[in-house]
């Protein structure tokens, strides 16, 4: 599938341009790098593109991220909630933990509404671990608990993936896109983001339905906007991370 | 004759969800406008493939 640009969106393109680089020449190519390779992607959809019946998608760049959140998330989406333990959110008393219960179960409401698969990760800690399997901390926390049919992943590392059958159940139910949401931020959450990415699903992470506590260095709140920042347009080939708030996500 | 669009101008207001502030809606006039620009580009051939808008930044196809 061959993309084009409008001429009205290549003139935004260069407005855009013109005008970042009047601060920094570097960021303003830089922008425009990732505006065009993003929409180079689009060509390499396949299926999801070919619902629209048309060989050429129009775009505009000023509208990207309107077109994008009504037509990315699609049928083969499911709802990651990775490490969401009583051990994490009351026994590291994670940051905002009640508001982001809150969030996931609004996300878990939509999910469910749309007969998505919900996967849930689940990590077993080693003994004397705050997660040590079988202890009160491992639970999974009892505001979002699974339903009947949900999918529990047992892990041992920062990567959901790694020596689990993950993959290999995303692969069954035809996923290919994850929203993903949970704790903790650096470890688990960014590392399964960006392993998705590279095994070729795109990612949906939730700004506000994943949470994380303080370090030595930065806050929890800074952990979580600079991930926030940071994993936005994270990409890989054709497959990229999106980063919105819960109210925002669809399935 | 210019067509008339007031009825599609009160659509657009009904479908949003709230309007908390003008700008909100300025901004939704001008994605709407701007869309519709794109389209009647597009319509008119009037577009290029991609990998010529990155070489017009000397960027690599």
């Amino acid at each position: 599938m061959k993309v084009h640009w409008t001429d009205l969106a290549v003139k935004h393109l260069a407005d855009i341009h013109e005008y970042i680089a009047r601060t920094s020449p570097t960021y303003a190519l830089r922008m425009v790098d990732r505006l065009t390779r993003r929409s180079q992607h689009i060509g390499s959809f396949g299926t999801r593109a070919e619902s629209f019946q048309e060989r050429t998608i129009r775009i505009c760049a000023r509208c990207s991220k309107d077109h994008r959140n009504k037509g990315m998330v699609g049928e083969d989406t499911a709802l990651l909630v990775i490490d969401v333990q009583v051990g994490i959110i009351e026994g590291f008393r994670a940051h905002c933990g009640r508001e982001v219960l809150d969030q996931i179960n609004k996300l878990l409401a939509k999910a469910r509404t749309a007969n998505k698969p919900i996967i849930y990760v689940q990590h077993d800690g080693e003994a004397g671990h705050p997660l040590e399997v079988g202890t009160e901390g491992w639970r999974i926390h009892p505001e979002i608990k699974p339903n009947e049919g949900d999918l529990i992943i047992r892990k041992r590392a920062s990567d959901s993936f790694f020596e689990t059958t993950l993959q290999r159940e995303l692969e069954a139910r035809g996923v290919k896109h994850l929203t993903v949401t949970g704790c903790m931020t650096e470890y688990c959450v960014d590392t399964t983001a960006r392993r998705a990415i590279s095994l070729g699903y795109d990612v949906t992470l939730v700004s506000d339905a994943h949470t994380t506590i303080d370090n030595k260095l930065l806050t929890a709140a800074q952990i979580i906007a600079h991930h926030n920042a940071l994993l936005d347009g994270f990409d890989a080939g054709p497959h990229a991370v999106t980063v919105k708030p819960a109210d925002e996500v669809t399935f | 004759m210019e067509p008339d669009l007031k009825d599609e101008a009160k659509r657009l207001i009904d479908n949003m969800p709230r309007l908390t502030s003008w700008d909100e809606l300025m901004y939704e006039i001008y994605v709407r406008q701007t869309i519709e620009a794109g389209l009647a580009d597009s319509d008119a051939g009037r577009t290029e493939p991609v990998e010529v808008v990155r070489e017009r930044f000397n960027l690599p196809k």
